[in-house]
């Protein structure tokens, strides 16, 4: 050891003399030093790179763990008592990599059994290595695909919009694109909400009445072979639409097969001559316009002529009638009458009011305009007076009723859910004299008039026909009609009005061939009354006042004696 | 090297002091990453049920969707449903208005006036029922003092 010693010493001060070894030695030490301090540094900036000054790591994974091929959020919508409308849900998507399927026809044909599709093998036989098989299947056929073991097949899972309740409200709810925008009904209407908010969008409808409705009102389509139908019902006091029905309908979630006639949404968009259900408002200004009781009479034994025009009953009964004659016998001639007693300005004026000139302010995207007569002539208010010449839309009829038989105060329309009633934007009508008087002959008809066939035994139901000829080329056709009904009940206590259209029906054998707004909606307006009965929980209406005591004086009156007001020229 | 050392003490304190803060922060970095991972596992499998909430609530709602318990009835039940407005014979002649108040129901107070099936409590009857199950039940377990 000490001889090895002895040869570094030796060597060392061959190499170096005394004094250099030191300052070498210390030149060493500094370079050493250097390095080190350099390597120190290096690790410390790393380290303060990777603990302190990169993005945390969180977000990554997050985004990582939820990605989701065309994925959206959309809030859910809901009836109001909470039953789903439309949600948004995952779901599996099928593509295939065709480079790793080797039996190809074997795996065309099973999936096209599976899916229920059909031109797969093609789709398989494409170069590159990926085609969609499709998109958005079941948890069944997800299944089912996966056991087919092919590694060429996958999944994608991607987000869809569906509708629990099918064609069901389709027209009210609406639909979306597939990137989850709303296109159609409370979907558009309320696509800011629904992407923004977490909380589900309550509506006012009930699903239980709506699917009453769309059932009624199918059943006589049917049996009628009417072309469309539309109806819905309204709570008279809050303006809420609680059903909304439009026939023909379609799937929601395959909107983009459905042809334009089930698409055309006849409840909000549609206009139509409602014929003799406007006599409910024109008698409605008379009365209140005039002050007159219902002693007051009309000359009906005649048609009435206006210029080039000659107005007729449908039911004549050619001989004079008392106002509530008119009504519940559906005269045009008395209710032409009653137009010509209340003037041009008085009918724009009252009819403006219940909202007839315009769309009907409501939340929802697609309201049909009214079409009204420019200019309008006196032939305009005798027309407008039983329902002809003036086109409104059946929401329009439903608010105006409720306006009428509230009271006479106007509510305002709402699908979305209101828990309380706004008095201060609500509008007076008619007084509520005039308005107890529009009930007493609602009833009034139900009983002896033309819409005998929405009563129910042991409930008070009132309610007023219409039936208008359709223009056709120009011209009114007898053979194409559009029936309708609206009906309010309980009439002593209205909470709801129904309404029920018929487009096209075609009279029956059972009907006596005719087609007519007692024979086809009434029964529709009946059986909707009748569910909500049993829906709500109605009590039989036994101690409600008689509407309609004392009105026999005023049926089939023909006192020579006392003569009959006459407007005629 | 003692010399060497004494000078450079400074030096040597701070890179020992650099060196443990660093291991510190790298733990505690660690730490907080295995952490957020955990927190980011969680979240997901929140996600997750909720999407499979979303899809039971659906399912729940088409099954129980008005139409499809109507052709169910008409399949099952002999088109078996609830009394409707139409079947309730009402005749003041044979009953007072008492007696049809005491058998039908009643309509719900005017603060709220939409009944929803849910919110429908069981008739007495139906809850004694079910206190006589469940009593029935604790008596087979032994668990009904």
């Amino acid at each position: 050891m000490s001889a090895l010693n002895r040869l570094n010493r030796s060597l060392l001060g061959i190499l170096f003399p005394k004094g250099e070894n030191i300052r070498t030695c210390r030149t060493r030490l500094k370079i050493i030093r250097s390095f080190s301090l350099f390597l120190f540094a290096l690790v410390i900036i790393r380290l303060a790179d990777l603990t302190l000054l990169q993005p945390s790591q969180e977000e990554v994974i997050h985004n990582a763990s939820l990605h989701i091929e065309g994925h959206f959020e959309r809030a859910d919508i809901v009836d109001r008592n909470g039953v789903l409308l439309a949600t948004t849900l995952q779901v599996p998507s099928l593509f295939a990599d065709p480079t790793l399927i080797d039996n190809k026809p074997y795996i065309a044909n099973q999936l096209e059994q599976i899916l229920g599709i059909s031109n797969v093998l093609p789709k398989l036989e494409r170069e590159g290595r990926f085609v969609w098989i499709k998109r958005g299947i079941t948890p069944d056929q997800h299944y089912k695909v996966n056991a087919l073991g092919s590694p060429g097949l996958a999944f994608r899972t991607e987000t869809r919009r569906l509708y629990p309740q099918g064609k069901n409200a389709a027209h009210l709810v609406g639909y979306t694109s597939v990137d989850g925008a709303g296109l159609s009904g409370i979907e558009l209407k309320y696509d800011d909400y629904l992407k923004q908010s977490d909380n589900p969008l309550t509506l006012a409808v009930d699903v239980r009445l709506q699917y009453a409705l769309a059932k009624a009102l199918n059943k006589q389509m049917q049996d009628f072979n009417a072309k469309g139908a539309a109806g819905g019902v309204i709570d008279i006091e809050t303006g809420e639409i609680i059903a909304a029905v439009s026939l023909p309908d379609f799937d929601p979630h395959h909107a983009g097969k459905a042809d334009n006639a089930a698409l055309f949404n006849r409840f909000a968009l549609g206009v139509y001559e409602m014929g003799s259900t406007f006599k409910l408002f024109s008698t409605a200004a008379y009365v209140e316009e005039t002050g007159h009781a219902f002693s007051q009479k009309f000359d009906a034994r005649e048609p009435l002529e206006e210029g080039r025009f000659t107005i007729n009953d449908f039911h004549a009964e050619k001989r004079i009638l008392t106002l509530p004659e008119v009504f519940i016998h559906s005269s045009n001639i008395g209710s032409a009458l009653m137009g010509r007693a209340i003037g041009d300005e008085g009918m724009q004026k009252f009819y403006s009011d219940l909202g007839f000139m315009d769309r009907v302010e409501a939340d929802f995207p697609a309201l049909g305009k009214p079409l009204t007569p420019n200019p309008w002539r006196e032939i305009n208010t005798l027309t407008a007076s039983y329902g002809h010449g003036i086109a409104v839309s059946p929401l329009h009829v439903l608010q105006a009723t409720a306006a009428i038989v509230n009271g006479g105060v106007k509510p305002n329309l709402t699908f979305a859910k209101r828990n309380t009633v706004n008095n201060d934007i609500q509008r007076r009508i008619i007084s509520a004299s005039t308005a107890y008087k529009m009930k007493q002959l609602l009833r009034l008809n139900v009983t002896n008039g033309s819409g005998q066939k929405a009563d129910i035994n042991g409930y008070m139901v009132g309610g007023k026909t219409g039936t208008s000829e359709k223009i056709v080329n120009g011209e009114y056709s007898k053979d194409k009609l559009m029936s309708s009904f609206i009906g309010v009940f309980p009439i002593h206590q209205p909470k709801y009005a129904v309404l029920a259209i018929l487009d096209e029906p075609k009279g029956t054998k059972e009907s006596f061939g005719y087609a007519t707004g007692g024979w086809t909606a009434a029964p529709v307006v009946g059986d909707v009354i009748a569910d909500i009965v049993r829906i709500e929980g109605f009590v039989p209406d036994l101690g409600a006042p008689n509407m309609t005591a004392g009105l026999d004086r005023y049926l089939k009156q023909e006192d020579p004696l006392f003569s009959p007001v006459n407007f005629r020229r | 090297m003692t010399v060497l050392i004494k000078k450079n003490i400074v030096l040597i304190c701070l890179s020992i002091f650099v060196l443990l803060c660093g291991t510190a922060l790298m733990l505690v970095s660690q730490e907080v990453y295995q952490t957020q991972k955990h927190v980011s596992a969680l979240e997901r499998e929140k996600q997750m049920t909720e999407w499979e909430i979303r899809a039971l609530n659906g399912e729940i709602a088409f099954l129980t969707r008005p139409d499809r318990m109507d052709k169910l009835s008409a399949v099952t039940a002999q088109s078996l449903e609830p009394a409707s407005g139409h079947s309730l014979v009402v005749s003041p002649v044979h009953f007072s208005v008492k007696d049809h108040m005491a058998i039908l129901p009643r309509r719900k107070p005017a603060a709220s006036s939409h009944v929803s099936v849910q919110n429908l409590s069981p008739s007495p009857l139906i809850q004694q029922t079910k206190e006589q199950n469940f009593s029935t039940l604790l008596d087979i377990i032994g668990g009904n003092e």
